[in-house]
């Protein structure tokens, strides 16, 4: 029986609990739950998550000048279904672009945490895959992956807005892979495709050059 | 009245069929933008005129080029020039890998190469799904032999020199050993041990490039750089000037709209 909490004043982990209890698990005891399993259902949501990647509309530093530029009539990343949206709850995308700051890591976690499911993250740039030239500072997180789970790097310094747009295309196509479960990288090497984790290869995840 | 003309004026100039400007959007999958010539996209190493002398990860502002041994055999064409840097065994040739995700495209290590070894090319599209997979080892970076017009130059395009302090040298010889352009001659310094005068580096400055592997190298620190001359950037491979080079305002109003 679905209690009637007042939704607004929730927690954001408290909320998630409520959803899942309210509305998930109803929906997966009930006659839909053979409905959602089958391929051809899973099909469409698939296709339709990977053709509407919104963005957080969430400039760091200078790359999200380049963020700008993806959006303007020149390279219009509408196209793809890339919308910049001004909430975490209504994204999918988490774009890094820039330096993060010790201040901004807490903040950056907690928009991470407040998108709904499905998620995924995009380094932008070199100075969120692994602090760029403040590679040495004392207050710079050396690379996103360390707290968030990156599902695509876009080095360049700035990215150019194509090779944006060919990260999010790389991105739809690591969606459309998500069933099967990997997914090759540009020199040839299988990585997992699902969201949030990469295969468990030699070495590990987080990288430390030398 | 004249604001509602304008902006019909506007809209019927952007119209498909009766304006005369075309549509804006560049269809980036299908079309891509012409880069500038001297765009720096991903980096491409001639082996035939790279010489190993390791100035590039010297002047890299992130430090972000790395160098590796690649064994060759023993006639490749890697070792003709005398001066890749080279064990005892004579196979083994140091060629540069590069962090691409820690590179900042400044383009430093072309503009410094003395061989003009390095080169940018116009590839961008570097997003990968693995941190690990930006990083390109040396063999990956390589350009292809064929595109490769084997020029052999020598420039010291960083201006600076090594001056050697005579009474601290202890004649280890090791600077003569590393310099990858042989430019050093040990002759009998100030200094004296048992009788006989110490060995000192000369420096031969017409073939010098001021990479500093023998101020790396020395164990008493008694070399140092001392910058010499301001070189120019004439005949600089990797940017052609002999090309019209044109702002970019000339360049818009060149265009007909």
């Amino acid at each position: 029986m679905a209690d009637q909490a007042n939704i607004f004043g929730l927690r954001s982990a408290d909320f998630i609990e409520w959803v899942a209890s309210n509305m998930e698990k109803p929906l997966r005891k009930g006659p839909g739950k053979r409905l959602l399993q089958m391929d051809l259902i899973q099909d469409f949501f698939n296709w339709a998550k990977r053709n509407s990647t919104w963005p957080l509309h969430f400039g760091i530093m200078c790359c999200a000048i380049e963020m700008a530029a993806t959006s303007d009539p020149r390279y219009d990343a509408e196209r793809f279904g890339i919308i910049y949206r001004s909430s975490p709850r209504q994204c999918d995308v988490l774009l890094l672009n820039g330096p993060i700051s010790l201040k901004l890591r807490p903040a950056v976690r907690r928009l991470y945490e407040q998108m709904a499911d499905p998620k995924w993250v995009i380094a932008m740039g070199e100075c969120t895959i692994c602090g760029g030239p403040y590679y040495d500072s004392y207050s710079i997180v050396k690379g996103a992956y360390t707290f968030v789970p990156v599902d695509i790097f876009i080095p360049g310094c700035p990215v150019r807005p194509e090779a944006l747009i060919d990260g999010f295309l790389k991105l739809s196509e690591k969606i459309k892979h998500e069933r099967r479960g990997w997914v090759k990288t540009k020199k040839g090497r299988v990585v997992s495709s699902r969201e949030g984790e990469l295969a468990e290869f030699e070495g590990a995840y987080t990288y430390e050059v030398h | 009245m004249k604001p509602l003309l304008v902006t019909i004026k506007q809209a019927l100039a952007t119209a498909p069929v009766i304006g005369k400007r075309k549509p804006v959007t560049v269809h980036y999958p299908y079309e891509k933008v012409t880069l500038p010539k001297a765009f720096r996209g991903q980096h491409e190493i001639d082996w035939y005129k790279c010489i190993g002398c390791e100035l590039c990860a010297k002047v890299c502002p992130n430090e972000c080029i790395y160098f590796e041994f690649v064994e060759v055999g023993a006639d490749s064409p890697y070792l003709l020039p005398p001066r890749a840097m080279l064990d005892e065994t004579k196979k083994l040739v140091r060629r540069p890998a590069v962090d691409i995700g820690h590179c900042l495209f400044c383009g430093n290590c072309s503009e410094y190469c003395p061989t003009d070894a390095w080169m940018f090319n116009q590839e961008y599209e570097h997003a990968d799904y693995a941190r690990e997979d930006l990083f390109y080892h040396a063999k990956e970076l390589k350009k292809p032999d064929q595109s490769s017009d084997k020029k052999a130059v020598l420039f010291n395009r960083i201006g600076e020199e090594p001056i050697v302090e005579g009474d601290v040298c202890i004649g280890c010889k090791k600077c003569e050993r590393e310099c990858p352009t042989q430019c050093i001659n040990m002759v009998d310094g100030p200094a004296e041990r048992k009788g006989k005068p110490i060995v000192v580096p000369e420096f031969d400055y017409s073939k010098c490039i001021g990479c500093q592997q023998c101020v790396d190298t020395c164990p008493v620190d008694c070399l140092h750089m001392e910058e010499v001359d301001y070189t120019d950037m004439k005949g600089f491979y990797n940017i052609n000037f002999a090309d019209q080079v044109s702002l970019l305002e000339e360049d818009v109003k060149r265009r007909k709209y």
